[in-house]
């Protein structure tokens, strides 16, 4: 658990933008995972078996909190206070504007967009798995794919024209 | 006619081959096309060998208008570019393109920072108790338990040395004050209770008080007319059951009498020949011992006075 505590709670955070629906809905996930342990391949990629378990809870969380008053939306200022685990300190505080200025593009894009971004680049994951997991046809994923990056590019370069130069 | 119909015609509208109504049509998109009118203006004009100042981005004017958006095109194959995934001739246009166009470039610099920036943001370390609430949330019950149970141990541990300290009368005092303070205090729900039972009592203590007698010598009453009956009806049998056992006891012990006394010879046998260091001695008293053990048991256990009163069962 302890090894792939700070992955679940990563998924859980950039799905649902705050931090204590995240670790509630990341306990969640590990006590489901720890209940579906006899579905689980041994020869499988625990990683795309664990999103695709954490992805349907983050779902049905978030379907809930669309039914209840909106929550305060500070994703980009929150996120800028947690500590990633893999960079060291110093690069961390080095690269933290920049993922400042990542969140809030993120927030900004629609939801197909966004998720794209967090499973593909962020987590990961393969073409063929997140057609899998997604269930849609490898070309509308790859093609989805593309367009989010693209998205996610422009916003980035429109907050801050000097991103990447 | 649009831009595209437009040059497809433009050849035969140069060698005036065009048909009336096609030509019409050309020139009245003439009129309103600015581009096409500069493009057809060129085309009239015979080369005398100066130069032609040609319209800004002619070139890619044409193009758009031919081939679409040359900046959309490579965008759809700009993360493919980035990724090093695109062939070599696709790769060459883009770069191409890349060369010429500021906006795209930056988006090809913005694709590749955010591929190595994306990929560290997967793992966001949750805090030290993470761990300890996720197990806690998957023990049984029964271990749940038995861990409160074991920090109510603690506290039981714990109040002894507390009330041991000098201050605890005070602080009992404190906190006793406080809660009678919070229960039966002004504008509380409980204000005023004290008082009215005070005032209740005072008002008719002593019919109060010879009701409550009256009812308690009732309720003895009641009990002992019950226990009463209740001897009545079982006292007797109990008895005869009670005489019933204590006369079989003693004529189950009498008839081990003989068998007493054969124990007890045995013994002393037993007892001389240890004395005497005889081992076949010892050994026949122990064998007589053994037997003699086996037939008290059974002169114990046997019913032979049912026996006797029901000779048929044997």
């Amino acid at each position: 658990m302890r090894r792939f505590q700070a992955r679940i709670y990563g998924l859980a955070f950039h799905y649902l933008r705050d931090s204590e629906e995240a670790r509630d809905v990341a306990q969640e996930i590990f006590i489901q995972i720890y209940r579906k342990l006899d579905s689980f391949r041994e020869n499988e990629n625990p990683v795309p078996w664990m999103l695709r378990v954490g992805r349907n809870l983050c779902i049905d969380r978030l379907r809930r909190l669309k039914a209840r008053p909106p929550a305060v939306d500070i994703p980009a200022e929150e996120a800028s206070e947690l500590t990633a685990s893999g960079p060291s300190p110093e690069a961390a505080a080095e690269t933290e504007v920049q993922r400042r200025l990542v969140y809030r593009a993120l927030d900004g894009m629609t939801d197909k967009n966004r998720e794209m971004i967090l499973l593909k680049e962020i987590q990961g994951l393969k073409l063929d798995e997140i057609a899998t997991l997604l269930k849609e046809p490898l070309g509308t994923i790859k093609s989805r794919s593309n367009r989010a990056r693209i998205e996610l590019a422009t916003r980035v370069r429109a907050l801050d024209p000097s991103y990447g130069a | 006619m649009d831009c595209r119909s437009f040059l497809d015609r433009l050849e035969a509208l140069l060698d005036e081959t065009l048909g009336d109504d096609a030509g019409r049509a050309a020139e009245e998109h003439l009129r309103e096309c600015a581009d096409c009118r500069q493009l057809v203006e060129l085309a009239r004009t015979e080369p005398d060998g100066t130069a032609i100042d040609l319209p800004d981005n002619l070139t890619g004017s044409i193009l758009e208008r031919t081939s679409g958006s040359a900046c959309e095109t490579a965008r759809d194959r700009l993360c493919d570019y980035v990724d090093g995934s695109l062939s070599g001739i696709d790769a060459e246009l883009v770069r191409l393109h890349l060369d010429g166009c500021e906006p795209c470039e930056g988006l090809a610099l913005a694709l590749v920072s955010l591929a190595g920036e994306l990929p560290t943001m997967a793992e966001i370390e949750p805090d030290s108790a993470f761990v300890s609430d996720v197990v806690a949330r998957t023990v049984p019950w029964r271990r749940r338990l038995a861990r409160r149970l074991e920090k109510l141990t603690a506290i039981r541990e714990l109040w002894p040395r507390v009330v041991r300290r000098p201050r605890f009368a005070l602080e009992g005092a404190y906190v006793g004050t406080l809660v009678l303070v919070l229960i039966f205090g002004p504008n509380l729900p409980l204000a005023g209770v004290p008082q009215k039972a005070i005032d209740m009592i005072r008002a008719r203590p002593l019919v109060e008080s010879e009701r409550a007698r009256d009812g308690i010598a009732r309720f003895e009453g009641q009990v002992v007319s019950s226990a009463r009956d209740i001897w009545e009806a079982t006292g007797g049998e109990v008895a005869a059951g009670s005489r019933r056992v204590a006369t079989d006891l003693a004529q189950r012990y009498e008839r081990t009498d003989e068998t007493r006394s054969d124990l007890g010879r045995r013994v002393g046998e037993l007892v001389d020949a240890a004395r005497d260091a005889d081992p076949g001695a010892a050994s026949t008293a122990l064998r007589g011992i053994g037997s003699d053990l086996g037939t008290l048991w059974e002169r114990l256990a046997s019913n032979e006075s049912e026996e006797r009163d029901n000779p048929v069962r044997r």
